[in-house]
């Protein structure tokens, strides 16, 4: 009863006109940013990070979550129309949306990615309502151990499940807790890796790093590929029809369910939950061999499950202070820019923020439907728009977004040294998303090793017994041990095979669940 | 012989050489043991051990085999990425060239941001789009069309941050 009273008064707070307005605005923005190929969630949400500093804490966060929304709803049209994925999330929607619209349904198409997101966003919100406190509850028993473990299982998960290669995902991990130790520790103020200069002593902030990461390092990726021409056969209706969400239910119920559990894994984020979810329901189909052909329970399958894991990734942000995924880790970044502490303490110290991000999350929602419903054929207009002038302008956006967080011209040359280092690595196959998570990550591994240590008295043995520590220690054993064939093949027998794939995957190719090809 | 070196030799050397770096900067790092600190929440630590996994994790990808060393290259978080024909490294060097010449040495000297944005984007603009231009015999309106989109998008932004989001500009 207590936590419907905040939820009343959250969404009472979110029914002014100014936060209408910003919801609106934000949702559509967010959805311009993930039409665009190229442009992810992670840079929208680090780009709007700098742009609302100025902005009342739960006004701002409202901006923020609308953008994640929009940007990762937004995704699907350049899937459905291009094939490409307009973010990462959007890759399993090329599949089917895209043969849909070349079989002139591409407008059906939109209406079924539009039905897909609504649903899966609500099943994630009604789990991010129900199980962040009861979550926040439990981690108050957690200490430095394992908060240690966390963080290592955050990152480590983040490099399996994240690009094709654990191995190259585990050293962006520990190049992004490295970069965090960068600047004055925060136990002894005592200086890292600064070679005596007065601005590496702040250490390397996180949003200027992120816009080089995904911003610099994207842009120089998509001026470096081809031109694509988007389809303009949108003639059929894009309004959804209650009879595929009568049809798909089931459907949309597993997808929720596996899109919010994906999102709520620590760093591993929405494009694992499209593709679980898409090779879930290809597995229970009766129809699976129209799979990849137009399968209209395929593109809902993957637009659902992408959008659960949303307020699944927020669940762990919220609770545990360890995001589940590379947008959630920007968005908790600004969380504490503006005030909240997500952790355990929330619960205390800020139980309405919860609510307060529940309520946003399901405005983001109405928001991504009415531009759904209303909106489709004038927001197509910015897919037409070359990329020879949409880039440059995203740049000139992607500057002052490192500039204004501190206003120094250090944190510019952050953004582009980082972008360079990105676009090089990811040449060579290296994922960035464990990046971001190292570096979001890094401070609480570092602090917690060392008080846990300094209460130990350097012993590493409660790191070990202690029941959840234990557990964690255990995950990240194994997600290192079935990288080894012979030990995948004896988890196989005895796990099955879902969870060792989820564990620590490593063949290529992969991406598509059961065998299920890349776009 | 080639086909048992693993195709990710070079930029493993490169990461256990950054690894080996940090692991021993981290080591000569001071303990502060001067001041009385315990000796395990030296500064150094977290770092070390960062450095030490980056080794042993950089040797691992240097000596596995070429098939299991085989993955897609893709773009961040797994999207698929073009390969590197001659003209697309054209592209992106000329991109990055352009880029860091705004950002790193244009802007901050003094000269009115919307002046030196409204360049850049002009100038990236009209260098990607001329042989298209060219080919459809149309580098006058390109070039006049390309100008009025430069000046308008660094003019909004400008008057975007500096009146609206209250940011200085550099």
């Amino acid at each position: 009863m207590e936590g419907l009273h905040h939820l009343g008064l959250a969404l009472a707070s979110l029914a002014g006109p100014w936060q209408i307005a910003y919801a609106l605005g934000a949702t559509l923005a967010g959805i311009v940013i993930g039409l665009l190929p190229g442009l992810s969630a992670t840079l929208g949400v680090a780009l709007f990070t700098t742009l609302t500093l100025k902005m009342p804490p739960t006004d701002a966060i409202l901006v923020l979550i609308c953008v994640y929304v929009g940007a990762i709803y937004g995704g699907s049209r350049t899937a459905i129309l291009l094939n490409i994925p307009g973010t990462a999330a959007n890759a399993a929607s090329c599949l089917d949306g895209h043969m849909l619209a070349r079989k002139g349904e591409a407008g059906r198409a939109m209406g079924i990615a539009t039905t897909g997101s609504v649903a899966g966003s609500l099943f994630g919100i009604v789990c991010l309502a129900m199980f962040t406190p009861i979550l926040a509850e439990a981690a108050l028993a957690f200490g430095a151990y394992e908060f240690f473990w966390l963080g290592m299982v955050g990152v480590m998960m983040s490099g399996s499940l994240t690009g094709d290669d654990p191995l190259k995902g585990w050293l962006m991990g520990l190049l992004g807790i490295f970069v965090a130790t960068i600047g004055l520790d925060s136990i002894h103020a005592h200086p890292r890796f600064t070679f005596d200069q007065n601005e590496i002593s702040g250490g390397i902030s996180l949003i200027p790093a992120l816009v080089g990461a995904f911003g610099f390092a994207e842009i120089l990726t998509v001026m470096g590929q081809p031109r694509v021409t988007p389809m303009r056969s949108t003639t059929d209706s894009v309004l959804p029809r209650l009879a595929d969400l009568r049809r798909y239910r089931r459907t949309i119920f597993r997808s929720g369910l596996i899109g919010t559990f994906i999102g709520v894994l620590p760093g591993v984020g929405e494009d694992m939950a499209s593709w679980s979810s898409y090779a879930a329901a290809r597995r229970a189909s009766a129809e699976r061999d129209q799979f990849g052909k137009g399968s209209v329970e395929g593109l809902m399958a993957a637009e659902t499950g992408d959008n659960a894991a949303i307020p699944g990734a927020l669940i762990p942000a919220l609770a545990l202070a360890i995001p589940g995924s590379a947008p959630a880790a920007v968005l908790m970044a600004a969380m504490i820019i503006h005030g909240a502490q997500p952790g355990p303490m929330l619960m205390i110290n800020q139980p309405q923020f919860i609510y307060d991000v529940v309520g946003i999350t399901l405005v983001a929602t109405l928001a991504i439907l009415i531009f759904g419903l209303i909106l489709v054929r004038p927001i197509l207009w910015v897919l037409r728009v070359p990329r020879e002038i949409i880039m440059p302008i995203v740049f000139v956006l992607c500057v002052l977004g490192a500039w204004s967080i501190s206003q120094r011209l250090f944190d510019v040359w952050v953004m582009l040294v980082v972008g360079v280092v990105c676009y090089l690595l990811r040449r060579r196959g290296f994922p960035v998303a464990p990046f971001v998570l190292g570096l979001v990550l890094g401070d609480i591994i570092d602090k917690s090793l060392r008080r846990g240590l300094v209460l130990s008295d350097g012993s590493f043995v409660p790191f070990f017994t202690r029941p959840i520590s234990a557990l964690l220690a255990l995950l990240v054993l194994l997600m290192l041990l079935t990288q080894f064939a012979a030990v995948r093949r004896l988890a196989d027998r005895w796990l099955g095979r879902p969870l060792t794939r989820l564990l620590g995957r490593l063949a290529p190719g992969r991406r598509g669940g059961d065998g299920a090809p890349l776009a | 012989m080639d086909r048992l070196r693993s195709p990710d030799l070079g930029v493993a050397l490169v990461w256990a050489l950054a690894g080996a770096l940090i692991a021993i900067a981290a080591w000569r790092m001071d303990r502060l043991t001067h001041q009385g600190i315990n000796p395990w929440s030296a500064p150094g630590l977290l770092p070390g051990v960062v450095g030490g996994l980056m080794v042993i994790l950089a040797a691992c990808l240097a000596l596995r085999r070429p098939a299991a060393a085989a993955t897609v290259d893709r773009g961040s978080d797994g999207e698929p990425d073009a390969g590197t024909p001659a003209s697309s490294a054209w592209r992106t060097v000329t991109a990055a060239a352009l880029c860091i010449a705004f950002a790193g040495f244009g802007t901050g000297r003094g000269l009115p941001f919307a002046a030196v944005a409204a360049t850049f984007i002009f100038v990236f603009t009209t260098v990607f789009s001329w042989s298209q231009w060219q080919a459809g015999a149309r580098q006058a309106r390109g070039l006049a069309l390309t100008l009025v989109i430069a000046v308008i998008a660094a003019q909004a932004i400008a008057w975007l941050f500096e009146q609206v989001f209250l940011v200085r500009l550099p």
